[in-house]
């Protein structure tokens, strides 16, 4: 509890006039001659007890009344959170009084003891009520200081730039209105006051110079998505309020509500930053709406990123509504290849002509969502900007288009070595079907040779090469893989029958690549091995995360393969057997990498003159090692290196080869100047993606080269559903924080959480009744003979 | 005839100094009030005749001594038998309250007292008087002259209400004192002991006398109307008692109610008469208590 004139509680000493007065001019009774005065001695008793009460009830209520216009004048306030509390106190206090006159009339009266008991038993329960929820109200105590509401402060303003702010309702962004209010907030604060702006950016948040500096700032502020949860801004504005030396420190978030916003791995940080951080006192200045409606395409997926041969491109756009619904036109445009663009001519930015490919008609029902999927065909090889929009306006434009970026490639070159006696077609066929040669569709471009013509071919020409069932190879050779993969080939080794346990493997290089020592052949005819990865995270492994429980791993069983022992320090497992025993190895050797199958992939169901090592290839259900085997192939070809779709905020990097690709681009951002970035070890990494587009690279190696890559919104910022006030109040804990609407309920939680929840007006309606108690006790007693 | 009757009210009757003219303007004021002769009924005989005068009855009118004398005479009658009455005055202290400084109840009894001597005189009702206080102080033997009336008055004028109370004592010394059946009347305000007093009131009428008892008490001692607080004092004991009269007033009425009451019933058994009086009264509602009385004896 606080008060505002806290000398003026002095007054209290003028409690003691109404006890003075009743001492020094205690009323005289009149002097009557009386001669029945035998009828007033039966009960002059009870009527001098009468008498007693009467004077201690109206000194009392004297007393009180002084008491509560000095209370009352010194203008105490509480903690708004402590209000209850007090009241309650009030409350038991009243109660107890009442009680406790009850408890004394009947004494006075002599009525019976079971109501005498009875009474100083809930005397006695509420005095003990009282202690305890007075005790703790103390307790609770003002969290802040309380008082003068013109002190200086030192304030954080968090102000949520999320793009859902940029949500338009009344003709106002929700970022205006922010930008409006916490202008007008900083109005109110006086000279001395410090103010940070505290963005959701990793910077650390430091004090404006001055209240106009601080103004320009939130001026200045403009919607992100690469952004901090506002969470962590908090707990950054808490620390900087912990650096200040100012008595009282206000932290003013002002926000939609949108649980995108608040989303925090790390939301009981925040609650322990709070708690620690008692002296600050936190307002939650709600600009949003209480029910948005928008329709958004929340999510963009692609069939692939990099598109080998004439693929089609598959684009999975997801259509969300929330609190609206009907008809939506979606379109697909790419952009027609134009080397020459972009270029900027008399200060504008010319960009590539985007062509509509594809249109879907769609209707959504009220928070629904739906997927649409979209097919390019006939990409040329090179890089295509491309983007899904909703052609209709809504409240939030910022989620209407998406885009994305794709890269078309030749088909990767593959040279698969067989030994003689190998009959590699169940790979190939595998990885480049009949069909998909005939339709140049097929992803990689297989060169067979055998083993022994290895030295007539370059190997650099290559994206992989795959030692299928390889007998030993001569130290040349093994040379020669390792320089082939260390410059950044990838290598695939799916060892069989031919293989042996002997220096050709075991040597210095073939271990290395190989990854381990070929130490013995594990021989399980019973039917019972199989492959068991137990880990996904491995890229190869990636397309069967969905559904791992499920892969009818068992249905091809292994008969036979390698045990590799002592696996190198740069070697890894990616999938076991179910014996436990190494199936599939990762050697990274200097910027490529190889990956030895344990046992082979191109065993026939039934080889001449020995047992077959596995099914495989050959098993009636063997859409698994379909799948493996080209994600292996392409893993080693290196296909998923090359991410070109972004979120905001996220950092940038393009693989750029010294001599394939320039080393100085012009980036071209969406909306802004173009910038110049480098390539570094043969990586292009640009963080400047602050805003969702199309990022466009423009250089010249020999001619004009045009890269570029795709930077969109996470989908969870198109969701605009608010967090209920249980969900805040978990986040910032009950009653720790004041929410505020608008202007005035900001005036009104700010004035209460500086000065406190006032009693005063509960005073004056509490000395009105005691005096009006008075004045009829008074009257009553005291009634002049008419 | 209401110029008359205004005489039965205590503040005018208070305005006249003379105790025998208070006594025949109540007398007189009462019976004027009456239709009826009181007397009529009674069992008297006839006495002596008398010149008619103005006022006089005309059905007294002898028209037989007319016709012979050819004036008026109107017949006298006497009472067959005659009752000795004692007014016994209580000289309390306490008698001579008043709260409206008008009349006290002493005076209040006093001027009560004459006006039953002056009709009994009338009737040749010997009527006597015995004062008291703590003890008895004078008694004046009784006499139907009509000269006992004025020394009744005359002794009821003289007569100061300045001692303490023993009416129990005082009416069992009345009762040992009076020989003959005789009809007392007490004028008191009855503040002692009642169950003593109710003893020796009966102790009275067990000595066959008939009893009439005057309570007569102050309109304050019977209405209370005070206000705050107020210290009383007894004028006789000089014991103060203070308290609240406001919030003391239906406790104070209520044990004055249970007093009378008390008294009413306890007199109703014993056969007494009991008539409850304060000084806001008129003097009619005694006399003709007094009346009754007397025709219940005729």
């Amino acid at each position: 509890m606080a008060f505002v004139n806290l000398s003026l509680l002095l007054g209290g000493i003028c409690t003691a006039i109404p006890i003075v007065l009743h001492l020094v001019m205690r009323q005289k009774p009149k002097h009557l001659p009386f001669p029945a005065l035998q009828f007033l001695q039966h009960r002059r008793e009870t009527n001098r007890r009468t008498l007693q009460l009467r004077h201690w009830l109206l000194l009392a209520l004297r007393c009180l009344a002084v008491a509560v216009i000095v209370f009352a004048l010194a203008r105490p306030s509480v903690d708004s959170t402590a209000v209850a509390g007090w009241l309650m106190s009030a409350g038991l206090l009243v109660t107890l009084g009442l009680v406790g006159g009850c408890l004394i009339f009947t004494l006075m009266q002599r009525k019976g003891r079971l109501l005498i008991g009875i009474l100083a038993a809930l005397s006695g329960l509420l005095l003990i009520a009282l202690a305890v929820n007075t005790i703790g109200s103390l307790r609770t105590g003002p969290r802040v200081l309380l008082g003068d509401q013109q002190a200086p402060v030192a304030a954080a303003l968090v102000i949520d730039s999320s793009p859902a702010m940029m949500y338009r309702y009344q003709n106002q962004t929700r970022l205006d209105v922010a930008r409006e209010t916490a202008t007008w907030l900083i109005g109110q604060f006086s000279l001395e006051s410090d103010v940070a702006v505290v963005e959701a950016r990793p910077e650390p948040a430091l004090f404006s110079v001055d209240l106009s500096a601080a103004r320009k700032a939130v001026s200045r502020l403009q919607p992100e998505g690469g952004r901090e949860p506002l969470p962590r801004a908090i707990r950054k504005a808490l620390r900087l309020l912990a650096t200040n030396d100012k008595a009282r420190k206000e932290v003013y978030v002002f926000t939609d509500l949108t649980r995108s916003s608040w989303q925090d791995d790390q939301s009981g940080a925040l609650r322990a930053a709070l708690d620690d951080a008692r002296e600050v006192t936190v307002y939650v200045v709600d600009v949003g709406v209480e029910a948005p409606r928008n329709v958004a395409l929340s999510g963009l997926q692609l069939s692939a990123e990099t598109l080998a041969g004439d693929n089609d491109l598959i684009v999975e756009a997801e259509v969300a509504a929330v609190g609206a619904g009907g008809q939506s036109r979606v379109e697909l445009f790419v952009e027609e290849p134009d080397p020459d663009k972009p270029i900027i001519v008399d200060g504008e930015t010319i960009l590539p002509r985007a062509v509509r490919r594809d249109r879907h008609e769609i209707e959504l029902a009220q928070d629904a969502s739906k997927k649409i999927r979209f097919r390019v065909r006939g990409l040329p090889v090179g890089v295509h900007q491309g983007s899904v929009r909703l052609t209709q306006d809504d409240n939030l434009a910022i989620d209407n288009q998406r885009y994305f970026t794709v890269n078309v490639v030749e088909s990767w070159p593959v040279l698969v070595v067989a030994p003689s006696g190998v009959n590699e077609s169940l790979l190939t066929e595998a990885i480049a079907p009949f069909e998909y040669r005939e339709t140049n569709r097929a992803r990689f471009q297989c060169t067979v040779i055998s083993q022994g013509d290895l030295e007539n071919h370059i190997l650099q020409n290559y994206a992989v090469v795959a030692l299928v069932d390889p007998s030993p190879l001569t130290p040349t050779q093994w040379e020669r893989m390792a320089r082939f993969v260390e410059h950044g080939g990838g290598l695939g080794i799916f060892l069989g029958h031919n293989a042996a346990a002997t220096t050709s493997f075991n040597s210095e290089v073939p271990r290395r690549l190989v990854g381990g020592k070929l130490a013995r052949i594990w021989r399980s005819p019973e039917r019972d091995l199989f492959l068991a990865p137990t880990r996904y995270d491995h890229p190869v492994l990636a397309p069967f995360r969905d559904q791992a429980t499920s892969v009818p791993w068992d249905a091809s069983p292994v008969f036979l393969h390698w045990v590799l022992d002592e696996l190198g320090s740069n070697t890894t497992r990616v999938a076991a057997l179910s014996n436990g025993k190494p199936a599939i190895v990762e050697t990274v050797h200097g910027t490529g990498r190889v990956l030895t199958w344990t046992t082979p992939v191109s065993d026939p169901l039934r080889p001449a003159g020995r047992t077959c090592w596995n099914e495989l290839p050959t098993s009636e259900v063997n859409w698994p090692y379909f799948v493996l085997i080209n994600e292996t192939i392409r893993y080693l070809a290196g296909t998923n290196d090359q991410r070109l779709n972004y979120l905001v905020g996220e950092t940038v990097q393009i693989p750029n080869q010294t001599g394939a690709y320039p080393d100085r681009y012009d980036l071209f951002p969406p909306h802004d100047e173009p910038l110049d970035v480098t390539a570094h070890q043969d990586l292009l990494t640009v963080r400047a993606t602050d805003r969702a587009g199309a990022y466009r690279l423009k250089g010249f190696l020999g001619g004009p080269v045009a890269r570029g890559f795709a930077v969109n919104l996470a989908p969870r910022e198109s969701d605009l559903r608010r967090l209920s006030r249980v969900q805040l109040d978990e986040l910032l804990g009950k009653d720790r924080y004041q929410l505020a609407r608008n202007k005035d309920e900001i005036v009104l939680e700010v004035g209460q959480a500086r000065v406190g929840r006032e009693f005063y007006p509960y005073l004056m309606v509490l000395l009105v009744i005691v005096v009006g108690l008075e004045h009829l006790f008074a009257n009553r007693f005291y009634r002049q003979p008419t | 005839m209401a110029a008359v009757e205004k005489y039965l009210k205590p503040e005018v009757i208070n305005q006249i100094k003379r105790l025998d003219l208070r006594a025949q303007f109540v007398v007189k004021g009462f019976l004027q009030g009456l239709h009826a002769s009181p007397f009529h009924g009674f069992s008297v005989e006839f006495s002596e005749h008398r010149r008619y005068s103005h006022g006089d009855d005309p059905k007294d009118i002898d028209w037989l001594v007319y016709a012979k004398t050819d004036k008026y005479y109107i017949k006298k009658f006497e009472a067959e038998t005659n009752i000795t009455g004692y007014l016994a005055m209580d000289l309390s202290q306490s008698m001579g309250y008043t709260h409206r400084q008008e009349l006290t109840k002493f005076d209040y009894a006093i001027c009560l007292a004459a006006a039953l001597c002056y009709l009994m005189v009338h009737q040749q009702d010997p009527v006597g008087l015995i004062t008291f206080d703590d003890r008895l102080r004078d008694c004046l033997a009784p006499k139907s002259k009509r000269s006992q009336l004025g020394n009744v008055l005359s002794h009821l004028a003289n007569l100061k209400p300045t001692g303490q109370t023993e009416i129990a004592k005082c009416l069992t010394q009345i009762a040992a004192m009076l020989r003959h059946r005789s009809l007392v009347m007490l004028f008191s305000d009855l503040l002692g002991d009642p169950a003593e007093i109710m003893r020796s009131l009966r102790q009275l009428r067990h000595g066959g006398h008939d009893v009439i008892l005057f309570h007569i008490l102050d309109e304050a001692e019977v209405s209370f109307p005070f206000d705050g607080l107020v210290e009383f004092e007894d004028p006789e004991t000089h014991q103060r008692v203070e308290v609240d009269a406001t919030s003391f007033r239906q406790d104070y009425l209520q044990e004055i109610t249970d007093f009378r009451q008390e008294f009413q019933r306890n007199c109703r058994q014993s056969g007494i008469d009991y008539v409850p009086l304060d000084t806001s009264m008129q003097f009619d509602k005694a006399l003709l208590e007094y009346l009754l009385s007397r025709r219940a004896r005729g």
